[in-house]
């Protein structure tokens, strides 16, 4: 008898204290926590998984990756590659340039053909990487008309990237066979991280470079095939959510070589972008950073030379 | 722009703890209930004025023709934590006070990943413009419209009627003649279920466990 009236009164203490505390601090009824009624997806959980297929497999990190990583990964492999390349430009930035000399006679490099070929790649890929930026930072740029302008851009000029793309395979293929001496060239970062800049052996293109043309052209193949199944849903919701999360993840890639390979231009080559305009080349630089791809030139001329 | 100050269902306190809280809007599909006779989708496109090829809410049976042939309504479930306002890259979907989840049709721009993210497909997109271009995604809106000035004609414009700011329910759980598709609080919503559980014993007494039992 006793114990259970002693257990009584405290339920009633209880419930006291807790109707006290609610009238003292009274709050409004929208600030409420709202999520605490039950789930009726889990009533009829069977019907609905057989009408939505296994929903919950990839559905679950596709959602796990878009709210909780994509943005996080953007952010922090721009800001590492922009931190990176400014402290590398206040280390190295000038030391490496004053050691190439100049002043010899110019060498043909990029035929016409190769330069427009390159600018309109340069043209579609820099508009590319700007309305897809500015639309995987759509909450900070806050959507709406004129995002979806950016949208269309993006479609559009994905498009159009086929055209460089295909042509840009077709004629550098031969130049970017990933060769024996790239590997020692990749090893030593290309000397750029030394201050006493040697010029590793490279053909007509550098490792670097060969990366970024594969990654440009089979990448941007992928990265075509992935947004036309986006744009047209013409697959299964499945894959549409790998498409999704691949596009990102080899956008992101890509926006990396991309910042690389103006910088490299910018600031520590400045003379190449003379060849990407002109396509003539300093021969003293062609000699001593392409010394491979030069070797294999004055073979054939000699070649053609004796038959 | 979008004004959020809409008036929510409130609910009276069934315990000690609070006065009033806001109702959490739900849907309840009874699956044994469901015969498919589709007035939920009719209703639905004639209350909201949907466009062509959108499908806001649509009957789906499993089963067809077969042993434990099931009929399900399909709407917008309204989630808790729901998985496209997790997503959405431009934060245009978001949960109002009463649980009712609202895309912003000016924020939008009909990227689809709230399509990939949903378990019930209730993402919809127009199309129909040139070269197949989607429009901003279209949704269920538990007849509560979206971010707009209520009962303005933008927001008949953008969204369809707002049946729950006239203090109705959504036009689909209205017209639903063998009451499966069933809308309100939570709570109510809630005791309708307990009752019809209760009423069939378990579900050992009713349905085709009962009408057919294994190996007859």
């Amino acid at each position: 008898m006793k114990p259970a009236f002693l257990k009584r009164m405290f339920n009633v203490s209880l419930f006291l204290v807790g109707s006290l505390g609610h009238v003292s601090g009274e709050t409004p009824p929208s600030a409420r926590n709202i999520t605490d009624t039950p789930f009726y997806i889990d009533v009829q959980k069977d019907s609905y998984l057989g009408v939505v297929g296994n929903w919950k497999n990839l559905g679950q990190d596709f959602i796990n990756w878009q709210s909780n990583y994509n943005l996080s990964a953007y952010v922090l492999i721009l800001g590492l590659i922009i931190g990176v390349l400014s402290i590398h430009y206040l280390i190295f930035g000038r030391t490496q340039i004053k050691k190439i000399t100049h002043g010899g006679k110019l060498v043909p490099w990029f035929s016409l053909f190769n330069r427009v070929v390159h600018w309109l790649a340069a043209v579609s890929m820099s508009i590319l990487v700007l309305t897809g930026l500015h639309i995987t930072f759509g909450n900070v740029f806050g959507g709406g008309g004129f995002m979806r302008f950016t949208r269309d851009l993006h479609v559009i000029f994905g498009l159009f990237f086929i055209l460089p793309a295909v042509l840009m395979f077709i004629m550098w293929v031969k130049n970017a066979i990933i060769a024996g001496y790239d590997f020692k060239w990749l090893f030593r970062m290309g000397g750029y991280l030394e201050r006493d800049p040697i010029h590793l052996p490279q053909g007509k293109f550098n490792a670097g470079q060969k990366i970024w043309f594969w990654e440009g052209t089979v990448g941007g193949a992928v990265m075509f095939y992935t947004g036309y199944l986006m744009y047209s849903f013409e697959a299964t919701t499945d894959n549409l959510r790998i498409s999704a999360i691949v596009h990102n993840v080899l956008g992101v890639a890509i926006i990396v070589f991309f910042i690389l390979h103006i910088y490299m231009v910018i600031f520590i080559h400045k003379y190449s972008m003379r060849s990407m305009i002109s396509g003539k080349k300093d021969e003293i630089v062609a000699t001593e950073l392409h010394s491979e791809y030069m070797k294999k030139v004055k073979e054939q001329t000699e070649s053609v030379a004796e038959g | 722009m979008a004004n959020q100050s809409v008036t929510v269902p409130i609910r009276e306190a069934s315990g000690p703890s609070s006065k009033y809280s806001p109702a959490r809007m739900r849907f309840y599909v009874d699956v044994k209930r469901c015969i498919e006779c589709g007035g939920c989708e009719v209703a639905c496109k004639n209350e909201n004025n949907v466009p062509e090829g959108i499908a806001r809410i649509r009957v789906v049976t499993v089963n067809e023709g077969k042993q434990g042939e099931t009929n399900v309504a399909i709407p917008c479930m309204q989630c808790s934590n729901a998985p496209c306002i997790a997503v959405c890259p431009v934060d245009a979907l978001f949960n109002r006070a009463d649980g009712i989840v609202h895309v912003n049709k000016d924020t939008c721009i009909g990227c689809g990943y709230c399509l990939y993210a949903c378990p019930f497909g209730a993402p919809q997109f127009p199309t129909g413009s040139p070269f197949g271009k989607r429009g901003v995604m279209d949704k269920c809106t538990y007849c509560a419209a979206g971010p707009e000035e209520p009962f303005s004609a933008r927001e008949k414009e953008l969204y369809g009627s707002n049946r729950i700011a006239e203090g109705k329910l959504p036009m689909c759980a209205s017209v639903c003649a063998t009451k499966a598709l069933v809308a309100g609080d939570g709570e109510e919503v809630a005791k309708v279920v307990r009752q019809r559980a209760a009423a069939r014993g378990g579900g050992t007494a009713w349905g085709w466990s009962a009408a057919y039992p294994a190996g007859k």
